[in-house]
């Protein structure tokens, strides 16, 4: 009975992991520690994330699918992670796109952290 | 990121953008009647404020209005006949040569709506309307000549600015009745276009005859003082349209080149030419053949759209690794273009009254860095900008500067 339960839990609510080469999500680490999941294909939107996790070479984040932002505060990487949802969400689709609202305050760290994810 | 210092970019050898944009007309009314000819009107077009109305000149000063009914933006996509799809048509009572929606106005009755229609007229008046019911809510006398353009002061400042042949520019506050508060004279040939900056309530432009380009520094509704000029165009300069961050102006003129400037700096950031290579002085400063009539941006400044006398219109995308551009053939002259709010649509209005719809069905989203320099740019003032640029790193600061 345990073990049907377990069965249909896992058939249901499997959403994937971290762990592995071909995980479908990877997890982008702030300065201050705050760590974002997020799915791995939304993740590649960002050139530099792209070559870290399946470059050529061993880089430790391809081992463990998480990469360490030093310089990115966790409230630009919100809305960085924010940024490639919408872009994936609304690239090749006909509906109304949205404006992609940046709070003035955040915009000149979120333009460096751009300039460095290369996104 | 490729513009170096003046970069002159020439339509002719620009990649082509790898979708051609498919093309939608909406017919000329009077073409059937072989007795008329367009002459002395500019076919304007332009999109509400939130895309649902869009309105354009037919001719015989009469103005076509095409609407949903709803708030949704206006769909090109689906078939429409023409005039029998225009939900109203407006008669001006004489050639209309400029028109703009206005955005709301809270405080005057009349013109507390969302598709309030100023239309300028041949021999100097200005109307404005409600262009869902067609009703009169204000008229506008002063000018003694055509009125060549019109623009809405920005952050609800309630200052609609007119440009004319007359040689001035009058500001008339419209939260007053439409009272006219100034009259700005500095121009030694005729205007042909103005236009205010999207963020600096104090900042516009005006483009007239004479190679003059001014930028008026507007801090007070009844006073100004000497506008600066934009040294650089050869031969009359015929349009401006701002980007929507306000930090770069575009100017077309008939010397075959479409310049964008940065306007903090007050120098030249690319020139997009139209003829390749470009014309020497002489034929510059005359005939070419490439006369450029009208620029506008797009809401996310990404695109431009010129116009040009060769008979074609092109979008360029400016920020994609090369500048690449979008050209349709017209096949009359054209005299007006416009962006629609969503980015999806161009509107070229040609001179018999027709108009010309580029649709861009993939809209591509803009890069993050993009949308971060321009939400910086909108916020930051001109005076600001060089306390920021020494935080940054030379790299960054130069992109946020648009040079780079």
């Amino acid at each position: 009975m345990g073990d049907e339960r377990a069965e249909k839990m896992e058939d249901e609510d499997f959403y994937g992991g971290c762990e592995g080469s071909d995980s479908a999500y990877v997890k982008l680490i702030s300065s201050d520690g705050h760590e974002f999941v997020i799915k791995r294909e939304y993740a590649l939107t960002s050139g530099t994330i792209k070559s870290m996790l399946s470059g050529p070479g061993q880089f430790a984040e391809n081992e463990t699918n998480e990469v360490y932002f030093r310089e990115i505060p966790s409230h630009v990487l919100a809305k960085v992670c924010q940024y490639f949802i919408y872009k994936n969400r609304y690239t090749n689709s006909s509906a109304e796109i949205p404006e992609f609202e940046i709070t003035p305050e955040i915009a000149l760290e979120l333009l460096m952290a751009a300039n460095f994810l290369d996104c | 990121m490729h513009f170096s210092d003046n970069a002159v970019i020439f339509a002719a050898k620009a990649q082509r953008s790898e979708e051609t944009p498919e093309v939608r007309d909406i017919a000329s009314v009077f073409a059937s009647n072989s007795l008329w000819k367009p002459v002395d009107e500019t076919t304007c077009c332009d999109f509400s404020l939130n895309g649902s109305v869009f309105a354009w000149s037919l001719g015989q000063g009469f103005v076509g209005i095409l609407t949903n009914g709803d708030d949704k933006h206006v769909d090109f996509e689906s078939p429409f006949h023409g005039l029998n799809s225009c939900t109203r048509v407006i008669d001006c009572g004489e050639n209309v040569t400029s028109l703009v929606f206005l955005p709301r106005i809270a405080g005057s009755k009349k013109c507390d709506h969302d598709a309030l229609l100023a239309t300028g007229l041949r021999r100097g008046p200005i109307k404005v309307w409600n262009a869902l019911t067609g009703d009169v809510c204000n008229i506008l006398f002063d000018h003694t000549s055509r009125v060549t353009s019109l623009t809405f002061a920005p952050k609800g400042l309630n200052l609609l600015v007119s440009s004319s042949h007359d040689k001035t520019l009058k500001v008339w506050d419209m939260a007053d009745n439409g009272n006219m508060c100034m009259t700005m004279r500095a121009h030694k040939q005729s205007i042909n276009a103005c236009a205010y900056s999207p963020t600096d309530s104090q900042m516009l432009a005006s483009v007239g005859g004479g190679r003059e380009v001014f930028l008026w520094n507007l801090t007070n509704k009844r006073r100004t003082g000497r506008p600066t000029q934009l040294l650089g165009h050869r031969n009359d300069v015929r349009s401006c349209a701002w980007s929507p961050d306000g930090a770069l102006l575009a100017t077309g003129s008939n010397d075959s080149s479409v310049i964008v400037w940065d306007v903090v700096s007050k120098t030249k950031v690319i020139t997009l030419g139209h003829m390749c290579p470009m014309p020497s002085s002489i034929y510059a400063g005359g005939a070419n053949g490439h006369w450029v009539s009208c620029v506008a941006f797009s809401r996310d400044g990404t695109k431009l759209v010129s116009t040009c006398e060769d008979d074609r219109a092109r979008i360029w995308h400016l920020y994609d690794n090369h500048i690449s551009v979008d050209e349709i053939p017209l096949s009359k002259v054209a005299t007006r273009c416009t962006f629609s709010p969503n980015g999806k649509y161009a509107a070229i209005g040609q001179a018999d009254g027709s108009v010309k719809i580029m649709c861009d069905s993939n809209v591509k989203i803009p890069s993050l860095a993009h949308l971060s320099r321009m939400a910086a740019r909108k916020d930051t003032k001109q005076d600001k900008l060089q306390t920021i640029g020494q935080t940054l790193p030379y790299l960054i600061n130069q992109y946020l500067r648009y040079r780079c």
